[in-house]
């Protein structure tokens, strides 16, 4: 789509579509930041780094898994017994760790502005496909902000009030879930975790492998 | 807060947990066939080191939260 503009004459004033734009986009700046951070912790956490392959590596964490079987008695005067066995397998450590993203979740923009000038814009619309023309007409208003006369003194550890100019930001950040990639990381670790079926005769100490061993009696 | 949970590797029954008692070294039991499921012994030196890494960053970015305000 290929759009047109015909502005005709001059404004003063701030446009307040650029002010709630820088808004934007230092929250955008904002989010990149945490996530950059957050990364950094998981990689510094949950990874060691191999200088020579430039690699970062995954930290794996033993789990045990430890289940009562009951053993059959070799002859018919002795009776049966349970037996613990610990199964052993590992996962990456960051599947557990409890991560969460900080995240800038609402942003509130109160402001005062009073109106110094404005304009129409047409916009002309070409659809690329269609080819069919549409005129829109935009209208900017500029001006400058300012304080309302009902505006209440600010503490100085106000965490929503910028000054005393009649502009109010109000910013709530909180855990929002992990990124859909490193879900869906975790999602596969998880549904890989399944046990391993040994195929030699169960419930003797001889047919256990390295993922398997008695614990108690 | 939404419950955690695991399926059992035995009998696939959710084993409900907590992922910070897990971190401690709780193992957690299946409530229907009793398996117990655990970071192994060894295994907790690991996790404590990557605890404490972790609570650093976060008084590093407290530290650093302070002295910008």
């Amino acid at each position: 789509m290929e759009e047109t503009t015909n502005e005709s004459y001059s404004y003063s004033g701030l446009d307040i579509r650029d002010f709630v734009k820088v808004s934007l986009v230092s929250i955008a700046k904002a989010q990149h930041a945490l996530s950059v951070e957050q990364t950094r912790a998981m990689l510094e956490t949950c990874f060691e780094y191999d200088k020579t392959t430039k690699v970062h590596k995954p930290i794996m964490l033993t789990m045990a898994l430890t289940r009562a079987l009951v053993v059959p008695a070799d002859s018919p005067n002795a009776l049966s017994t349970v037996q613990h066995f610990t199964s052993y397998f590992a996962i990456p450590l960051i599947t557990i760790m409890p991560f969460n993203s900080l995240g800038i979740d609402v942003l509130n923009l109160d402001f005062n502005m009073e109106v110094t000038s404005q304009s129409t814009t047409t916009v002309n619309y070409a659809h690329t496909f269609t080819q069919k023309q549409e005129t829109n007409c935009r209208v900017n208003l500029f001006g400058k902000i300012v304080t309302p006369p009902n505006t209440k003194s600010i503490t100085p550890n106000s965490a929503d009030t910028f000054g005393n100019s009649g502009l109010k930001i109000h910013i709530e950040a909180h855990a929002i879930p992990l990124t859909k990639g490193l879900l869906s990381i975790i999602d596969i670790y998880s549904n890989t975790l399944d046990p391993v079926t040994v195929n030699t005769p169960p419930l003797s100490e001889t047919d256990t492998d390295v993922q398997i061993s008695p614990k108690t009696t | 807060m939404q419950e955690q949970s695991i399926p059992c590797p035995v009998c696939q029954t959710k084993i409900p947990f907590d992922v910070h008692a897990l971190l401690r070294g709780v193992a957690f039991t299946c409530p229907s066939c009793f398996a117990s499921i655990g970071i192994a012994q060894e295994a907790l030196p690991t996790v404590n080191d990557a605890m404490q890494k972790l609570e650093e960053l976060k008084k590093n970015i407290h530290s650093a939260k302070k002295s910008s305000s």
